[in-house]
């Protein structure tokens, strides 16, 4: 196991730009190694929070599905959140979250436009927590890279 | 695949010597960092003892924007035409890919100019600025039947330019998106639900009109407008959006393309074009600016990951900037939108 990744991969960062970039030779080589050395600390900052960002995501997005249903007409639709609920995570590899957060994002996509066509108060409420979850995804998946 | 220096000189000076039927040499050719859409290079070519300096863009076999280079060049030739829009003399247009493996366009070069904002000084930014939309609002105001680009593009009528431009990129982020994007996908609802009032007037759209897309001299004055590969007729008002998109001042959302403060650049534009911006239907055209870049930032993500191109500023472009996208996204039509990261324009 590589211990303190994200550290690490700054130590190679920093060997790229400091050692290796001023032996190129032509300006195209240079802005390469810079983007380059931006993207590995964009893996070094996904790296860390890869699991934990996922498996967020995933929870809240059910949490949408639970209060989603009462409002859903369409049996089979409902049938499909209602398969969400009860999902209790054991596998914490990220291909493993990445196949789940697939499918719930696209349900969430689905529940998203049926939640739009519904003229009530409670679905308003639905509309504004799945806005919520998509501000929260979103800081939580964001990159400070300078670029 | 790029092809080595010493081969392109070769091939392109034999190309080069046939075409003008007298010896053409090609030399100091260096290639340009940045040209996401096509690879860039500048060079030196000599005939008959008068050397010329030139911009060769030689399509990749993926690029960031999936474009036709005739479109491209021929947006170019009618910007040269109008008198009006400063841009690069185009010179040859070669689609024949026997030539150098991909097809590709020669441009006269804009020496002693750049592109990159941040090094310009700050007493310097206003006067482009000034420059930048006023150029906008006289390339809106532009007749594009007089400058001959009506026979190169398809003319929407103009109750259809908004969808035709929606339909497109809602097309790219569905096919090219490697993961579902649920606030992409809100957007396109928003925007299809809401449609903006036709067109005022069909014209010549630069498609990527911002900050790092023209060239200045050092007193900062602009001396061409580059990367017309997204050129297309529609609705004014879509330059002027993605000219004032919070990506092109990142994280600063109240200065447009680091340079002047929004409503001063819609009020030049607005002076130069001779046409009143309606906030409210601006809006409409902000929100799709957004949607766009992010459809431009997902078809690179795609291209990269799946192998088709190895540059890096694909990646860079598809991760970073589609994570910037969408919260400024969010930031235009979440019913909780807290305006983080955009400026409500009143």
């Amino acid at each position: 196991m590589i211990p303190h990744t994200q550290q690490a991969l700054g130590f190679v960062i920093q060997r790229l730009l400091t050692s290796i970039g001023p032996e190129l030779t032509t300006s195209y080589a240079m802005a390469d190694l810079g983007l380059m050395a931006t993207l590995l600390s964009m893996f070094g900052e996904d790296f860390t929070r890869a699991a934990d960002a996922r498996q967020t995501d995933i929870q809240e997005m059910a949490d949408i599905f639970s209060d989603a249903q009462g409002l859903i007409r369409d049996e089979e639709f409902r049938k499909k959140l209602a398969a969400t609920q009860g999902l209790h995570l054991t596998n914490f590899d990220i291909d493993n979250l990445d196949a789940i957060h697939v499918a719930h994002s696209a349900l969430l996509i689905e529940a998203h436009a049926r939640i739009e066509q519904i003229d009530s108060r409670a679905a308003e409420m639905v509309n504004r927590e799945i806005w919520a979850h998509l501000e929260k995804h979103a800081e939580r998946h964001r990159y400070e890279a300078d670029f | 695949m790029t092809l080595p220096i010493p081969e392109l000189i070769e091939r392109l000076g034999r190309y080069l010597t046939a075409r003008n039927g007298m010896p053409t040499q090609v030399t100091e050719v260096v290639r340009i960092p940045g040209g996401a859409s096509r690879e860039t290079y500048r060079l030196t070519a000599t005939q008959g003892g008068n050397s010329r300096g030139m911009i060769l863009r030689r399509d990749p076999e993926s690029s960031l924007i999936d474009t036709d280079r005739a479109t491209e060049f021929q947006a170019y030739a009618a910007a040269f035409r109008s008198g009006v829009i400063p841009v690069p003399e185009p010179l040859v247009l070669e689609e024949d890919k026997q030539h150098l493996d991909q097809p590709f366009t020669l441009m006269a070069e804009i020496t002693g100019c750049q592109t990159a904002i941040n090094s310009l000084p700050e007493s310097q930014r206003a006067k482009v600025g000034e420059q930048k939309w006023t150029l906008l609002g006289k390339l809106a105001a532009l007749d594009v039947e007089e400058i001959g680009i009506t026979a190169h593009m398809p003319s929407p009528a103009l109750n259809e330019t908004w969808k035709r431009e929606v339909d497109y990129w809602a097309g790219v982020i569905r096919k090219d998106a490697l993961q579902p994007q649920p606030i992409a996908e809100a957007a396109i609802r928003w925007l299809e639900r809401q449609p903006p009032p036709p067109s005022p007037k069909l014209a010549l759209v630069h498609g990527d009109y911002r900050s790092g897309n023209f060239l200045f001299d050092p007193d900062g004055n602009i001396k061409g407008i580059l990367d017309w590969e997204m050129a297309h007729l529609g609705d004014p008002l879509e330059d002027l959006a993605w000219s004032l998109d919070p990506l092109w001042s990142w994280p600063d959302p109240h200065i447009a393309g680091k340079l002047l403060p929004r409503m001063e650049a819609i009020r030049i534009f607005e002076k130069a074009s001779g046409m009143n911006v309606a906030l409210d239907v601006f809006r409409w055209w902000e929100v799709f600016a957004s949607l766009k870049a992010v459809g431009i930032w997902i078809s690179s993500t795609e291209d990269f990951q799946n192998g088709n191109s190895k540059e890096p500023i694909l990646a860079l472009a598809g991760w970073l900037m589609t994570d910037r996208q969408n919260r400024i996204i969010i930031d235009r039509i979440s019913p909780n939108s807290q305006r983080k990261y955009t400026e409500l324009l009143k």
